[in-house]
C-alpha cells in the first residue's frame, strides 16, 4: 500500500483570500501541504503567507523563521500569533512567476500533542527572490482537521495558485 | 516517485532511551525519516545521537545553517562518532514535541560515502529559546545502510508520544 497519498487539491480559477482544505480524515500519521502560488496585489515585491489550522483565529501561534533574499539573512519570531507566518510569496508584478513552499505536519491527528510545523519557501524573480525555512507551533492538542492557506496581512491569493495536501502513513 | 512505510515507532509510558531501526531492506533508492521527538532533560532543547550501521567510529561530520534567538549562524563539525539531531527537552511549552526529516539519498550503494540531510525545528512558544538548523551530513562509509539508531545522552529519556516513521522511496 502506498505511503504517500492525495488527499486533495484545490487550483484557483479566480483569485480568492484563502484555500481551506477541510474535513481532513485522521487516518495518516502526517501531513504534507504543497502550494505554488502567488498574491494578487501589485506595486510591492512580494507579502508574507499565513496559515491557521482549525481555523482557529486565537493567539495560539509561535512561528519562528530564517530566510534570506540575495543580500542577508533575516531572523525573526513571534509568539501569540493568531496565525502561523510561514513563508513568502511574489505579488503579481512578478509576471508568470509562482513561489513554492511545502509544510510538514508531524502527527497531526496525535491528541496529546500541540501541532508543529516545518516549512520551506521560496521564490525567485531574475533579480530578486526569498528562501525561507520556518517552524510554526500550533498550542493545542486538537487533532487538525482543516487548514487555511492565506495572506498574513490584507490581501487575495492569485488565480492560478495550486494548493495540494498529502497524506503519509504509518501503518 | 512511489514512498513506502518500512517503520513506525510510537514511544511509549516511561519513554526509552533508543530508537533502533534494523534489518532496513536494501531495495529502495533512499531513505526518509519523520520524527516528532521530546526528552527528559532540564533544558528546552535536546540533541539525539544518529549513527547509522550501529558505527561508533569518527566517520560523521556536518555542516550546518541555523537560526535560533535572534541570530543565523553556521558551524560545522569534524571526524565525529555520531551526528546531531536537535529535538525539544523538557522545560519546553508542554506537551511540545521538536520534528524533524531526515533524508537519506542512495543509501544502499556501496561505492560511495553517504550524505544526508537533516531539517529541525525545535519549537517553543518563546521568543529566545528556539532553533531550526538544517544539516548537511555525511558518513564517510561505503557500506550500505541497513541500520539507523536514535540515543539520548546519558540521564535522558525519550518521552513518551515521541514518534519515528521510516520510509523508503523508490524513483521511477
Amino acid at each position: 500500500m502506498a505511503a504517500f497519498e492525495a488527499i486533495a487539491s484545490t487550483t484557483l480559477s479566480s483569485s480568492a483570500s484563502s484555500i481551506t482544505f477541510s474535513s481532513i480524515p485522521g487516518t495518516y500519521e502526517h501531513l504534507q501541504l504543497r502550494v505554488y502560488g502567488k498574491t494578487n496585489t501589485t506595486g510591492v515585491t512580494s507579502l508574507n503567507m499565513g496559515l491557521r489550522l482549525n481555523s482557529d483565529t486565537g493567539t495560539n501561534y509561535a512561528w519562528h523563521i530564517i530566510y534570506g533574499d540575495g543580500s542577508g539573512t533575516v531572523v525573526d519570531r513571534q509568539t501569540s500569533d493568531t496565525q502561523y507566518l510561514f513563508g513568502n510569496f511574489p505579488s503579481q508584478d512578478a509576471t508568470n512567476h509562482f513561489g513554492v513552499l511545502i509544510t510538514d505536519i508531524v502527527d497531526y491527528a496525535s491528541t496529546n500533542k500541540n501541532k508543529t510545523m516545518r516549512s520551506l519557501v521560496g521564490w525567485e524573480n531574475n533579480g530578486s527572490g526569498q528562501s525561507w525555512f520556518s517552524s510554526g507551533l500550533w498550542i493545542n492538542t486538537a487533532a487538525v482537521n482543516s487548514l487555511t492557506v492565506r495572506l498574513y496581512g490584507t490581501g487575495d491569493l492569485a488565480s492560478g495558485t495550486v494548493a495540494s495536501l498529502y497524506g503519509l502513513r504509518s501503518s | 516517485m512511489a514512498v513506502t512505510l518500512i517503520a513506525h515507532t510510537e514511544v511509549g509510558s516511561g519513554g526509552v532511551s533508543s530508537i533502533t531501526f534494523s534489518s532496513i531492506p536494501s531495495s529502495y533508492s533512499d531513505l526518509l525519516l519523520l520524527v516528532s521527538c521530546r526528552a527528559t532533560n532540564s533544558d528546552w532543547e535536546n540533541n539525539l545521537q544518529l549513527k547509522f550501521n550501529n558505527d561508533s567510529s569518527s566517520l560523521y561530520s556536518d555542516t550546518y545553517l541555523q537560526a535560533a534567538g535572534s541570530s543565523a549562524s553556521s558551524s560545522r563539525d569534524s571526524n565525529q562518532t555520531y551526528d546531531l539531531v536537535n529535538t525539544t527537552g523538557n522545560t519546553a511549552t508542554a506537551n511540545t514535541f521538536g520534528n524533524a526529516s531526515i533524508y537519506i539519498p542512495n543509501y544502499a550503494n556501496t561505492s560511495n560515502h553517504k550524505s544526508y540531510i537533516v531539517d529541525t525545528v525545535t519549537s517553543n512558544n518563546s521568543t529566545a529559546d528556539w532553533r531550526i538548523q538544517s544539516r548537511a551530513g555525511l558518513y564517510r562509509s561505503t557500506s550500505a545502510i541497513s541500520r539507523i539508531d536514535f540515543n539520548v545522552f546519558a540521564s535522558r529519556v525519550i518521552a513518551q508520544y515521541s514518534t519515528f516513521t521510516l520510509y523508503g522511496i523508490t524513483k521511477a
